[in-house]
């Protein structure tokens, strides 16, 4: 047994085939789950994260000045409107 | 419990070489390391914190060879070991282009039972315990034991029956 323990452990000094990118079977399992693929969906939030920071930094903006801060909810109500029609347009 | 980027970061290259292992072909492994990951995913709520993430991955992936064993027994995929073993002789061609040693050992795992194989590739190869591959392998140690040492005799047989070692 003592030859047969040796040439296991010859064996596993050889080692074996490298696994694919950790990133190739996250992707691979997430297909499998139906999920979204984890780069997209990161690349998203962080597209988003821009908008409430500008808005607030607007907002802050307009108290500065003085300016009435419902001009500013006007404008938002008019760029939720135009944004689905501008991004159809591929604009 | 970790993310599923960190659970295959941490646990994919032991996983991918324990199931490489046990089937003998980088495909396989792959598609079953990810279906293992899947399971593991889809199943993270049942997952009891006493138990080491690494087992509990290793004995979904054993559960998976042998669900995938069994069916490819029934399909008659499966070479009889004992067909193996008396194998028709080797032509000095063969022989000139033999297997060295330790690939012979890689090549005749996959042939041993796959009870037999698990237990012994969890020990030589990953270190586990022998609570532990009770464990994976929901039997008592003594039957760990037991399928250790006739998973080497087979081993032995199959390898002196290739010429690879001296009775």
């Amino acid at each position: 047994m003592k030859e047969i323990e040796a040439l296991l452990q010859q064996d596993r000094a050889a080692g074996v085939p490298q696994p694919p990118d950790a990133r190739y079977t996250v992707a691979a399992i997430n297909r499998r789950l139906g999920r979204p693929p984890v780069a997209q969906s990161a690349r998203r939030e962080s597209d988003w994260l821009p908008v409430p920071v500008a808005l607030c930094l607007t907002l802050v903006a307009f108290l500065y000045f003085g300016l009435n801060p419902w001009f500013l909810a006007a404008m938002l109500i008019a760029a939720l409107c135009t944004t689905p029609i501008l991004l159809r347009k591929g604009a | 419990m970790e993310t599923l980027e960190d659970l295959v970061v941490h646990h994919q290259e032991p996983l991918f070489a324990f199931l490489y292992r046990m089937c003998g072909e980088t495909n396989l492994a792959e598609e079953l390391m990810q279906e293992t990951f899947v399971r593991a995913f889809e199943a993270a709520k049942r997952y009891r914190p006493e138990a080491a993430i690494r087992t509990w991955l290793f004995s979904i992936a054993a559960n998976l060879v042998r669900d995938r064993w069994r069916r490819r027994a029934r399909r008659g995929e499966d070479l009889p070991l004992d067909d193996l073993v008396i194998a028709s002789p080797a032509t000095a061609e063969e022989d000139a282009l033999r297997l060295i040693s330790y690939e012979a050992v890689r090549s005749a795992l996959p042939l041993l039972p796959v009870e037999q194989r698990t237990a012994l590739i969890l020990r030589y190869y990953h270190d586990l315990s022998y609570d532990e591959i009770a464990h994976v392998l929901a039997c008592p140690i003594g039957t760990v034991r037991s399928r250790i040492h006739n998973g080497l005799a087979r081993l032995k047989r199959l390898l002196v029956s290739n010429e690879v070692i001296a009775p």
